[in-house]
């Protein structure tokens, strides 16, 4: 709470009497994140991790002020899921054709280092569909749910007036669930 | 007699010199080749006097040293001895990096290791005052004995550099002897995709001959690898490699490599691009990246196409201040291009710091993933340190 406040009052503190430079960006991404998956035949259940990777295309509008400013998106990602780490206890074998969509809204808070390199906080707010039923009538797949945020941080660096590098990498939990982002915008 | 009796004194002494090194990263600064700072064109091996001048002046912190003592003073100081003007045709050196790492940190199967990593001495000869003709030695100890060419015979020593450089005209320089194989981006961190992935790491080097053709705006060379002559001879990788850079505009230079080697058994092929992106708005800071395509293949040929697989890495070093930096690098490996071949995936954040002179620490955090089509599997974290001295 302590530190949070901290980084509200720094943050107001720069942006206060300054002026506004608005951008926008849009670019590709690669995408990866992990997230937990139990299984379930009757009364017996296995915990293990589903794995998502694919590409993604992104939206991003930011306004700053002097050193700090705020910043929000819009991702949509497709690319392959599987499924393992499993136990054992229930026999799950992934078919291995599995697809997803995510669609992401990524709000955040931006600290210029310098002109070239921006970095801090980001709360990105996911929605993923992907199939996870079985087809085993009686095997039960629970994957999370389909909305889920994630906490984090981004680095973004301005190659030149028109490219940046924009990385994320966060978690979903404190529980093996981390996310990468890593891509290249084009400032509009 | 007693030139010679000095000379294999010194060799064997062991000396104080300022010996870390300078990196591709470093085009953040403005260094744009790495002949700048190195004897070897390609990079890695010992410094030469600019080099270590460079790294005192501008690299490392300086803490605990008076504001009196001015950056060129340090740089004056940066030899051998410090303070001390050695002879014009000698330079000798050492180099130490420890290695402490643990792998699935923060889980109740956490293992950590303390390696030493490198323990090297160099030895640069200069047979003119112009530096036109410089032999270079590095011997490097193991961190334990091993068989390092299949021989069966334990060693715990091995020269990882033992060449002549000409300085043939003012863009033309010539090597000849034993060396790091020339291709790609020589990235810190020798166990990358893109350089151990491929067999490029710190035990594969080649007997040969390098031929650079330096411009100030670009360069291009050739290796012809004979093979390490150490090794067994169905093991010695012959062929050739070629390398190139341009200067698209100021610290930013693009390039690209190619490979072909042959042992008695196996083929290899790599062909890779390349960007050093110097951050004009953010001294010290650079982006890197190198993607590329391999096939290693078996001889004879077995039947159908053979597998073509990708790499990349891309490296993100943020200079904070003087001597203390922030690095990150992703990276991607598949044996196979196709979207259900299996993959790995590599990020690693952490600094990389110069926080005195003649000293580097490095330290990261890495998470490693493994993606296959029909499974997943856990993270793998670790932990690492690296404490890099000269004295």
């Amino acid at each position: 709470m302590f530190r949070s406040s901290g980084l509200l009052i720094l943050f107001l503190s720069t942006i206060a009497n300054a002026d506004v430079l608005i951008r926008d960006t849009l670019g590709v991404s690669q995408v990866q994140w992990n997230e937990r998956l139990r299984v379930s035949v009757g009364e017996l259940t296995d915990k293990g991790k589903a794995a998502y990777s694919g590409a993604a295309i992104s939206w991003d509008k930011s306004w700053t002020w002097d050193r700090a400013g705020v910043g929000a998106g819009f991702l949509y990602s497709v690319g392959r899921a599987a499924a393992g780490d499993f136990a054992g206890s229930v026999d799950f074998q992934d078919t291995g054709d599995r697809k997803y969509t995510l669609l992401a809204v990524t709000p955040r808070m931006v600290f210029l280092l310098n002109r070239q390199i921006r970095m801090g906080p980001i709360i990105p707010i996911f929605y993923r569909q992907a199939a996870w039923a079985s087809k085993n009538e009686s095997l039960y797949v629970e994957p999370r749910r389909q909305f889920f945020v994630g906490f984090g941080g981004e680095i973004r660096v301005l190659l030149n007036s028109d490219w940046e590098i924009v990385q994320n990498i966060g978690a979903l939990s404190l529980e093996g669930e981390t996310y990468w982002r890593f891509g290249l915008q084009y400032r509009l | 007699m007693k030139t010679w009796f000095l000379f294999s004194l010194l060799f064997l002494i062991l000396s104080l010199a300022d010996r870390v090194a300078a990196y591709p990263n470093f085009i953040g600064y403005g260094y744009s080749t790495c002949i700048t700072c190195h004897y070897n064109n390609h990079g890695s091996g010992a410094l030469n006097d600019y080099g270590r001048a460079l790294f005192a002046q501008e690299i490392a912190a300086r803490p605990f040293i008076s504001a009196k003592v001015t950056d060129e003073q340090l740089a004056d100081r940066s030899g051998f001895i410090p303070g001390v003007e050695l002879p014009w045709w000698i330079r000798p050196g050492i180099k130490y990096r420890g290695l402490w790492f643990e792998r699935n940190t923060t889980t109740s199967n956490a293992v950590s290791n303390f390696v030493q990593m490198q323990r090297e001495i160099d030895l640069a000869l200069h047979f003119d005052q112009s530096q036109r003709f410089v032999a270079v030695f590095s011997l490097n100890y193991l961190p334990k004995p091993a068989d390092l060419y299949g021989k069966g015979q334990l060693q715990d020593s091995f020269y990882r550099e033992q060449y002549l450089r000409v300085k043939a005209t003012k863009n033309l320089f010539v090597l000849a002897g034993l060396f790091d194989q020339v291709y790609g981006v020589r990235v810190i961190d020798h166990t990358a995709y893109s350089r151990g992935g491929l067999g490029l790491d710190q035990y594969s080097q080649t007997h040969g001959l390098t031929m650079q053709w330096a411009e100030s705006k670009w360069e291009v060379a050739a290796q012809y690898h004979a093979g390490n002559l150490n090794a067994k001879p169905e093991n010695q990788q012959k062929g050739w490699s070629f390398t190139g850079e341009y200067e698209i505009s100021d610290k930013h230079r693009f390039g690209s490599s190619l490979l072909m080697t042959d042992t008695d058994t196996k083929s290899y092929r790599r062909f890779a691009l390349h960007d050093r992106w110097g951050l004009s708005r953010s001294p010290g800071s650079s982006f890197l990246w190198e993607a590329g395509i391999f096939q290693n293949l078996t001889k004879p040929a077995v039947a159908g196409t053979p597998p073509t697989g990708m790499y990349a890495l891309a490296e993100l070093l943020i200079s904070i201040t003087r001597g203390y930096n922030i690095l990150s690098t992703i990276e991607r490996s598949q044996g196979e291009i196709k979207g259900t071949s299996p993959e790995k995936q590599r990020w690693s954040l952490g600094g990389l710091l110069f926080p005195f002179q003649r000293t580097e620490l490095r330290l990261s955090l890495v998470n490693d993933k493994s993606l296959t089509a029909d499974s997943a599997s856990a993270d793998t974290w670790s932990t690492m340190g690296q404490l890099h001295v000269s004295f």
